[in-house]
């Protein structure tokens, strides 16, 4: 119990986003082709270690660490938790996405045309819980007439496989596009979102309190989630579901590379224009009304005897109405938006002999980067400044300094090494925090090996 | 590019020098939180004809049940009920108001000590507590049953469908819970 906990927290207090600020633009890589389907990448042909090509883990918590609480400092765990509680923000939100590519591979096609495809699965999952709500459980409800707003709480978790193919081409010498068709097979899914509620309670006229929950408006999708199965028959039944056996969407990713001239390029791309569609085990709520409650009046008439909990549950249902759905629904993928400018310079010191061929190879790479993504339950915008430098024909390098909502002070490091066919890299950001893992409030890994073959042409 | 060099072994010596520092995990042992929930109970609005039978004679007993149907959510995190009980009696009898809990079968399992004595034409608010290791009491329960005893009065007064008077009663109850690892 104490192991998950202790996960559950880790996953909750590391990182944030799904802003991939090292790999994007990181064109020694094929994977940069998942973040820009025009992205600049040129090979014969390149294939993933299988299982081992890409391994991404983001997850995180805008408000606080588990530094904060587990420090070994002395003080009491619970005057900790309460100082936490007391610089919640309005609203905090917690996030983890984590992704393991499978199979990825891609081929170069004739007509400056890079053809990439493969499969890999990802877990993504996201909440958003407002401090009233928190309040209200940490608190109790005891302060009366303190109005609890809950409409900003919102979840979302997904698990899904993801079959992708792309095509980039170069238009001309300045121009670069790309495109990747993606067939979601969605897993499992829950969401939820209150759009509206809120809960007080006041001195009342016949009893003591009475309470008031006012304007409900939520909604809970849920597909494959049965709890009645048991953890093995729960598992095999999502890897079914991960390989087309299941909930079936469809998605794009589009984007572009334009070499404005030798030392400038842009680049855009927009990811995960799709949805899923899930119709396996769906059981979805949709809740609206407002009620309250003064208490339950006893009658004391024996030749008429109430059901009281009954009544009141009936009454509760007249007011605020839940239906229960067991149709399909469209879950929405949240929307990437990826940008760049960048300034290249220097020229190659060791390794001229490999690139002759537009766009001209500088040993250095100097830019702005502008991420941002919405969705329902998060939409958050990142600026990277970056620099990346080709150290020897082996090894290049990219430092990334991101300020985001959560963090000033974000500093990456990423690294890639090249043995001939053989293609290894590491990437992960807030190194400031890396001496105190703990007190990291935002950090990301990325790490992969590929082969990787040169166009000698 | 001797400072991009710098930088990156600058970097990664601060990212190499320790991941961890100074935690102990082992303190969610001790971790708690300790809240408490006030909600509103039931009410009741008595005049004369509520103490009279079929032949509007005066009864010594009246009772009324409410049937348990939640579930055991908090069960083990239950520390403690406080029932709070506004009374106003503006009768010229004295009442015995009890709180019981009773099992499947109507057997009484449990009463809320004390029994609340409701004097003639008073006003009266008491707490009363059932406390930690009576808890589960308040789960094992099928009915909570309310029961008014009307005693014989000492100044011979007896209700009758004339009689003016109120006997009112509001109530809620607070459940201190307990949170924490078990």
């Amino acid at each position: 119990m104490r192991k998950i906990l202790f996960l559950v927290f880790l996953v909750f207090t590391l990182g944030y986003s799904q802003n991939k600020q090292l790999l994007y633009d990181f064109h020694e890589l094929p994977q940069t082709l998942m973040l820009n389907p025009g992205a600049e990448f040129s090979s014969k042909f390149h294939i993933g270690f299988p299982l081992l090509s890409k391994i991404d883990f983001q997850a995180g918590s805008s408000g606080f660490s588990a530094y904060d609480i587990f420090k070994d400092d002395g003080v009491n765990i619970n005057i900790k938790i309460k100082k936490v509680i007391d610089d919640f923000g309005k609203s905090e939100v917690f996030t983890l996405n984590q992704q393991l590519e499978i199979l990825s591979a891609g081929y170069k096609l004739p007509n400056s045309r890079y053809l990439s495809f493969g499969y890999y699965q990802e877990l993504d999952i996201a909440c958003r819980l407002p401090k009233d709500m928190v309040d209200l459980f940490y608190d109790g409800n005891s302060e009366i007439n303190r109005r609890y707003e809950l409409d900003k709480f919102g979840v979302r978790a997904e698990i899904l496989g993801v079959f992708h193919v792309g095509l980039s081409k170069k238009l001309n010498n300045n121009i670069q596009i790309g495109a990747r068709v993606k067939i979601y097979s969605g897993g499992s899914n829950i969401r939820s979102k209150i759009n509206s509620a809120a809960f007080y309670t006041e001195y009342g006229t016949n009893n003591i309190y009475n309470h008031h929950l006012e304007n409900v408006n939520a909604f809970i999708n849920s597909s494959g989630i049965n709890l009645d199965n048991n953890e093995e028959d729960f598992s095999s039944d999502i890897a079914k579901k991960l390989l087309l056996g299941g909930n079936l969407g469809l998605g794009l990713d589009l984007g572009f590379t334009n070499w404005v001239n030798d030392q400038v390029t842009v680049t855009g791309s927009v990811l995960d224009v799709g949805f899923v569609n899930y119709s396996k085990d769906v059981e979805s709520y949709r809740s609206n009304g407002t009620y309250q409650l003064e208490g339950i009046q006893l009658l004391f008439d024996p030749n008429n005897p109430q059901d009281y909990w009954e009544n009141l549950e009936d009454d509760f249902g007249k007011n605020v109405v839940t239906d229960t759905i067991y149709k399909s629904y469209i879950s929405l993928r949240p929307l990437k938006l990826n940008g760049s400018v960048s300034y290249k310079f220097g020229r190659p010191r060791l390794d001229d002999c490999n690139f002759q061929k537009y766009p001209k190879v500088y040993s250095n790479k100097v830019g702005f980067h502008l991420y941002s993504t919405l969705g329902k339950i998060n939409s958050q915008v990142a600026a990277t400044l970056f620099f990346e430098r080709r150290i020897n024909k082996n090894v290049q390098a990219k430092i990334i300094y991101t300020v985001d909502t959560y963090s000033f002070k974000n500093i990456g490091l990423g690294v890639s090494t090249k043995l001939g066919v053989f293609n290894a890299y590491l990437l992960f950001d807030n190194l400031l925090n890396l001496s105190n893992l703990y007190n990291a409030k935002s950090a990301s890994v990325q790490a992969g090996l590929n082969f990787i073959f040169k166009d000698k042409n | 590019m001797r400072l991009f060099k710098f930088l990156i072994l600058l970097l990664l010596i601060i990212g190499t020098q320790s991941c961890t520092k100074g935690v102990d995990f082992d303190q969610i042992d001790d971790a708690s939180v300790q809240t408490s929930y006030v909600l509103t109970l039931a009410y009741v609005n008595f005049t004369a004809p509520n103490f009279l039978n079929n032949k509007n004679e005066e009864i010594a007993v009246t009772s009324d049940f409410i049937i348990r149907k939640f579930d055991d959510s908090g069960k083990d995190y239950l520390e403690k009920l406080e029932l709070t009980l506004e009374i106003e009696n503006t009768f010229d009898r004295d009442f015995i108001f009890s709180l019981g809990f009773y099992n499947e079968i109507g057997d009484l399992i449990y009463t809320i000590e004390p029994i609340v004595n409701i004097a003639e034409n008073s006003e009266l608010t008491t707490i009363l507590e059932i406390p930690i290791e009576d808890t589960h009491y308040f789960y094992e329960a099928k009915f909570f049953g309310f029961t008014f005893v009307l005693p014989p009065s000492n100044s011979g007064n007896t209700i009758d469908l004339s009689t003016e008077g109120s006997l009112t009663i509001r109530s809620a109850i607070e459940l201190f819970f307990n949170f924490r690892l078990l």
